[in-house]
């Protein structure tokens, strides 16, 4: 979601501070109120607490103050808002002046206990942007990024296809190196669940960095495994686009199995009651295959291909009309 | 608009497939309920509940819920989901007084110092991409004098610069995460404002074309799954920055394609995910777009459409509108602000596509005519152009 997801219930943050604590902690400081002026609009109304830890804050950011109060308070706005960036990107100003001139032990202790605060509010906010940005920070401090693995496969357990999880993880595995296994675990997902697209990225990207994506056998191979995957549940685009991203650069020609593939469950060739078999999907990979050969009559097929497939595939009737109209322009 | 193909469990249920079906039962219960004898969707019967939806966004433009702390850090994102979906039902602009009081608040959100708008009144919170977005659209969807004046030009540029990577990125605020969002919003303002010029577009396009996936779709970051969301974001600043050519278009546009879901017509907004009236938008907005790059290519001629515009309105009307004003995700979710916006986006942009037979005028009469790259009324974007 490009902003924040509909709003959960109140009252499920856990808040350390009680509010005679806070006030007492910041006797010496007169909080700022909100300045809606004379005509307020989206207003909204706060639950019991939030604006006193607001007007604090307010305060403390007008002052410059980054110290170990002002860090407890940054942590009591987020327990209220775990969307407030301004908050998160204080509690890192916070972090870096209250450690300035202290020894890299010390700081390696800070920032491990502020990747564990994230832990906890990451558990809780999983689609938010701040907690995942505010990790990759800790870990980028600490230089050590050798448990994050296991904390973004626990997320996924519950989500597998947060997409903050997975753009994490990828960011992990990059910064610190830690290809292997990666293509087990990306294993393990699509053994739970094969229609799982951000497993199929996934592989992608490992393969990617690690592999020569041109080298005949890895085409070989990865097609074999997606092929594997389409008998499995031939309706699923995952492996379909998968082996089309992966040969469509290099040609559909470096694989010639993936033809016969194609033309095979094209036929109705695997169409049961309920099921069409993936006849659809091979059918609007043959003509990428067909179009990319080039002979007179594949052309002709092709286009043959997309005005039954207007039919077959009707909410995209538009789109193989066009298609249709494209081939051998 | 069952075809003789749909996604099916082939036999092997997962995760994926049960939830799809449970949607698709409950969009179908939906459907059946305003179906004829013969099955069909009586669209005739099925009504674009534009007065409910206006008092929904009137309410929301006064006061809102506790539930809506969370949104504390996004308060110009409220009012330009507001401002813009009345646009959108309404010709009449907003009342005077409420005019002022947007144009206030979005006033009160800016940073003084560094430039840009925030999530909230200043001080108390930091300029951010997002935020500055939704800020400068509301102010040119009101396009008053006042609105504009609120706009510090040259301010509001060094912000947009400060938030320049050296490798062409964006990042959404100071210390703030990178992704396709920063490019799309930064362009987005620059070129409502003028001031698109070189410096903030170098090395962008490169960029945003390395989030293309082998999907042909478009990710948060190089190597991010295919999204629609993100997809819109870059189609848009590469089409803001003339550079939209660059991308594998046929592998795009099968992609967008494939997004809209047969069951339904609406779109989903990554592949085996489930429908969600959001990317009505996202990815309807994204046919537009990739329309017009086409169309100057030579490849597709003016009155063609390249999704099935019937098909997401079917969707819109008779899954997303709320019972009693608003609209939602999908049946059993919510209401809520953000999809109300872009489920309503997603209509005006609808309604100005070619192949509408069989939809009833009612749903796509009075419905303002959106500029798909900003999402704001054209007549706006083209006012603000000018003044800027």
């Amino acid at each position: 979601r490009l902003a924040a997801s509909p709003p959960p219930p109140a009252g499920s943050a856990t808040t350390d501070m009680r509010m005679s604590t806070l006030t007492e902690l910041f006797a010496d400081l007169e909080p700022i109120p909100q300045d809606e002026g004379p005509e307020p609009i989206v207003r909204i109304a706060y639950p019991e607490g939030f604006q006193t830890v607001m007007d604090y804050f307010r305060r403390v950011l007008v002052n410059g103050e980054y110290s170990e109060r002002t860090l407890k308070l940054s942590g009591e706005v987020i327990a209220r808002n775990a969307a407030n960036y301004t908050a998160w990107q204080f509690r890192r100003k916070c972090i870096e002046v209250l450690h300035a001139d202290a020894t890299p032990e010390e700081r390696q202790r800070a920032w491990r206990d502020e990747l564990e605060y994230c832990g906890k509010r990451g558990l809780e906010n999983l689609k938010n942007y701040q907690v995942w940005f505010h990790r990759r920070s800790c870990v980028s401090n600490l230089g050590d990024g050798s448990r994050e693995l296991a904390f973004v496969e626990e997320i996924l357990a519950e989500d597998s296809k947060n997409y903050h999880a997975w753009g994490y993880r990828q960011w992990v595995l990059a910064r610190f190196g830690l290809w292997e296994g990666e293509l087990d675990f990306i294993g393990r997902l699509l053994r739970e669940d094969v229609r799982n697209n951000s497993a199929w990225n996934q592989r992608y990207f490992v393969l990617k960095a690690t592999a020569d994506l041109a080298s005949p056998e890895l085409l070989a191979a990865e097609a074999e495994f997606a092929e594997g995957h389409i008998e499995l549940s031939p309706t699923n685009p995952s492996p379909w686009n998968y082996l089309r991203g992966l040969l469509e650069p290099v040609g559909y020609d470096a694989v010639p199995r993936v033809r016969a593939m194609c033309e095979e469950r094209a036929a109705a060739g695997g169409a049961q009651p309920g099921s069409d078999g993936g006849r659809v999907m091979a059918m609007g990979l043959l003509v990428d295959v067909l179009l990319a050969s080039g002979s007179r009559e594949e052309l002709d097929r092709s286009r043959a291909l997309c005005k039954a497939l207007g039919e077959m595939d009707p909410i995209r009737a538009a789109y193989w009309r066009w298609r249709g109209s494209r081939i051998g322009v | 608009l069952a075809g003789l193909y749909t996604d099916s469990e082939d036999g092997l249920p997962t995760g994926t497939s049960e939830e799809q079906a449970q949607v698709e039962d409950a969009c179908q219960r939906l459907f059946d309920e305003l179906a004829g004898p013969d099955g069909k969707l009586l669209r005739e019967s099925v009504h674009l509940r534009r007065s409910d939806h206006v008092a929904y966004l009137h309410a929301g433009l006064g006061s809102l819920g506790e539930g809506y702390a969370s949104l504390d850090a996004s308060r110009p994102w409220l009012c330009y989901w507001i401002v813009h979906s009345l646009a959108i039902l309404s010709p009449e602009p907003l009342s005077p007084s409420l005019a002022d009081g947007v144009v206030g608040f979005i006033g009160r959100c800016i940073d003084p110092v560094g430039g840009g708008f925030c999530g909230g009144p200043y001080p108390g919170q930091s300029a951010h991409l997002a935020p500055t977005y939704a800020a400068v659209n509301s102010l040119v969807t009101i396009g008053t004098a006042e609105a504009y004046a609120v706009i510090e030009r040259a301010q509001l540029g060094s912000f947009l610069l400060r938030m320049k990577q050296t490798d062409g990125s964006f990042t959404m605020h100071d210390d703030g995460e990178a992704d396709v969002r920063g490019a799309y919003c930064a362009m987005a303002v620059a070129t409502l404002t003028g001031q698109l010029e070189a410096r903030l577009a170098r090395g962008t396009a490169d960029w945003l074309l390395r989030c293309q996936t082998y999907e042909g779709g478009i990710g948060a970051t190089p190597g991010e799954e295919a999204h629609g969301g993100y997809t819109f974001c870059a189609l848009a600043a590469l089409v803001l920055l003339n550079q939209a050519c660059r991308l594998r278009l046929p592998a795009l546009v099968a992609w967008l394609s494939q997004r809209q879901m047969a069951h339904s017509g609406g779109f989903q907004g990554r592949t085996n995910k489930l429908v969600d009236s959001c990317y009505s938008f996202w990815q309807g907005g994204a046919f537009p777009l990739v329309h017009s790059v086409l169309h100057d290519l030579g490849q597709l001629p003016a009155d063609t459409d390249l999704y099935h515009a019937p098909g997401l309105l079917d969707y819109i009307l008779v899954c997303a509108q709320a019972p009693h004003g608003g609209l939602r995700d999908k049946p059993g979710k919510a209401r809520d602000y953000y999809h109300t916006c872009y489920s309503l986006s997603g209509l005006a942009v609808a309604a100005a596509a070619h192949q509408l037979a069989g939809v009833p005028s009612e749903w796509v009469e009075s419905v303002g005519v959106v500029n798909p790259v900003f999402n704001v009324l054209n007549a706006r974007v083209d006012q603000a152009l000018r003044h800027f």
